[in-house]
């Protein structure tokens, strides 16, 4: 049911996925693949997800000056901004390096974005407290830290593969999945901001995510079960925690904050 | 041809049943096992078994370049050349380092060539590599800038090299406000430049296109023979020069009393070197971007039919990965593979693994008896390049 579309803006030509109607949502591809995760697929059964390619994954190209998150937001933010009453009000979701750029992409939509929910990211500098290296060790390890059921790993072509875990590693490298001007920066963020993480979360230190809290008034924090990447593990979980979120009238338990 | 004497200076001892309780001899490896007073030892053996190869008549003392691990113990290849500047006089000094993309600086590189250098009376000679993919994880240096890297700051060495100074170098990935490096070099313009490659495509074309030699490390005669191929092939295309001089093979070599009695003393110290000292996790050896998306492909695709188990010392022998024997076949080996590949510069290890110092010293006075003469007057003759092979890499 997604469809590809491209959108220009400011030199970038931004491949987006997207599907259904209603309230818009941008979101935000991980590092595993660009195709809509099981969470983008059901979030599209409610709402127009816009999903752009991040440059740098997939067949995508990336410009040449763009070497870090940070660069990727101001790359592609002019493109989102033609898309104009498209995703005007949308909430920001992002998967672990995509939940990274919504924090970017959210300091520079400011009120014309109505929120942003980031699962499992990256990006705070938290001394001490790294991101694992899923490239060090042996690949069983790796799957170990990426994925609590492996079995839930979607299956990805080998380009597509080599594509990202190069650009994951141009982004993501040094300084290692951090961006020490990040939380500084967020500090002005307003709208109402989410982390969801998995519980067996066993990449990102689950300090990270108070650490995000701390960065960001109104930051909740939501742990599912599952490793990392809950847009896979924990779908059904994550897309009633959206909903809520996105219903003015409810709020996020309180009850599972970290 | 000109004969080299190459050293890993590899750490000797690791606990029982390493690879099976260890992921990695690289990166992760704790320095815990590390005995200084074990390692002062060994620096003073393996630097007298390269002084005792100058005195054994080698031409070429060879140094290089590993960080964080048990493999080797040379982190800086310019120090233990200057511990060799001071205690020989003829040999020339090959640094294969100086791995010039994990440096932040690489005008401490022309600093310091250029003091050896000087220090030496001319008699070294510069190296430049990319740095193996562990090293990348061990310097936090981004493996996608690896290959950009190194061809800025190669550029930036000759020109620190060859331009008057003061100059302002502002490059993509190094800027200095001010290069003007004092002391400069006793030869002139500058050092001779190799290159020790494991023959990937994009150096050995980059390595004909400058007129570097090439030096082909640790790889099955094959691969030997099809990297020199290559860079024939290249140099015929654009009217370079290939002669044997500008090509080089390091090779790990034991020199038994006989065949029999070499194979048998010699495995399981190589053995260490293959199994243990080698052992490192797929992602080690290729972070992602070390090498461009196609060569990457290609890698993981040919990975899948290669199993796991470990090459035993026979098997290296069989492809010819190693060269082992009594004298006789040891110079009969050497000769056939410098002759198919048409190399003029051999530089042979002649300590592997855990080799100790006795067998270490017989295998090198029987080399430099039986061996060294013969290969030293050995006239390596270009093999002519093939119509067919050339069109088989246009």
């Amino acid at each position: 049911m997604f469809e590809e579309r491209r959108q220009q803006g400011a030199g970038v030509d931004m491949v987006l996925w997207q599907a259904g109607s209603g309230s818009p949502i941008l979101y935000l591809h991980d590092e595993i693949t660009v195709r809509p995760s099981p969470l983008a697929a059901a979030l599209a059964e409610h709402h127009t997800v816009i999903a752009p390619v991040i440059p740098g994954f997939g067949a995508t190209d990336r410009p040449d000056w763009v070497g870090s998150i940070r660069d990727v937001a101001d790359a592609i933010w002019p493109a989102l901004e033609a898309l104009g009453s498209e995703v005007h009000g949308a909430l920001l979701v992002g998967s672990s390096i995509g939940g990274w750029l919504a924090a970017e992409l959210a300091l520079r939509l400011g009120d014309s974005s109505s929120g942003v929910v980031m699962l499992g990211p990256y990006g705070l500098r938290v001394p001490n407290l790294l991101v694992a290296d899923r490239w060090v060790c042996p690949a069983a390890e790796a799957e170990r830290l990426l994925f609590a059921d492996p079995a839930r790993r979607p299956s990805v072509e080998l380009d597509e593969l080599v594509a990202n875990e190069e650009t994951t590693a141009r982004y993501c490298w040094v300084p290692w999945f951090a961006d020490p001007t990040l939380a500084p920066r967020l500090a002005r963020l307003r709208q109402p901001t989410a982390v969801i993480a998995g519980k067996e979360d066993r990449l990102v230190p689950a300090q990270h995510w108070s650490r995000w809290q701390e960065a960001i008034a109104h930051c909740r924090v939501e742990l599912v079960p599952g490793g990392h990447f809950v847009a896979y593990e924990a779908a059904d979980e994550a897309f009633k925690l959206i909903n809520a979120f996105l219903a003015p009238e409810a709020t996020l338990s309180a009850g599972a904050h970290a | 041809m000109n004969l080299a004497a190459f050293h890993l200076m590899p750490w000797p001892t690791l606990p029982d049943g390493f690879v099976d309780d260890h992921p990695s001899a690289w990166v992760t490896l704790s320095n815990s096992l590390y005995d200084s007073a074990v390692g002062q030892e060994l620096y003073a053996r393996y630097l007298d078994e390269l002084v005792y190869a100058e005195e054994l008549g080698f031409d070429i003392l060879c140094v290089n370049e590993h960080h964080q691990t048990a493999y080797g113990l040379m982190p800086s290849p310019n120090l233990m050349a200057m511990a060799l500047v001071q205690r020989t006089k003829r040999a020339r000094i090959a640094v294969l380092g100086n791995a010039l993309p994990l440096r932040e600086d690489p005008l401490r590189v022309v600093e310091e060539i250029s003091m050896l250098d000087v220090m030496s009376g001319g008699r070294i000679i510069c190296g430049i590599v990319r740095g193996i993919g562990a090293e990348y994880f061990s310097f936090s240096v981004n493996p996608v800038h690896s290959e950009a890297r190194f061809r800025e700051a190669h550029d930036l060495m000759v020109a620190a090299w060859t331009r008057p100074g003061p100059f302002a170098w502002d490059g993509e990935h190094y800027q200095f406000r001010y290069v003007n490096p004092w002391p400069r070099p006793i030869q002139q313009p500058h050092p001779p430049i190799w290159l020790p490659t494991q023959g990937s495509a994009s150096t050995v074309r980059w390595a004909v296109e400058h007129g570097y030699p090439l030096f082909q490390t640790f790889s099955p005669r094959a691969a030997l023979v099809s990297a020199t191929e290559q860079y024939r092939v290249e140099a015929n295309r654009i009217g370079a020069d290939s002669t044997p001089g500008l090509l080089g093979w390091a090779v790990p070599v034991y020199v038994g009393r006989d065949d029999e009695s070499a194979l048998e003393e010699y495995a399981p110290h190589v053995e260490f070197l293959y199994h243990s000292l080698r052992h490192r996790p797929f992602g080690l050896v290729m972070p992602p971007g070390y090498v461009s998306q196609s060569s990457f492909r290609g890698v993981l695709g040919r990975r899948q039919g290669v199993g796991s188990e470990l090459p035993t010392a026979a098997e290296l022998v069989e492809r010819g990965e190693i060269v082992v024997g009594g004298p006789a076949t040891v110079l009969r080996r050497l000769r056939d593979t410098v002759d198919a590949a048409g190399i003029g510069n051999l530089a042979v290890m002649l300590q592997a693994g855990t080799l100790p110092a006795d067998l270490t010293r017989g295998c090198m006075e029987r080399f430099a008896e039986h061996v060294l003469p013969a290969l030293r007057e050995h006239e390596v003759m270009a093999p002519s390049v093939s119509a067919g092979s050339a069109s088989t890499t246009a």
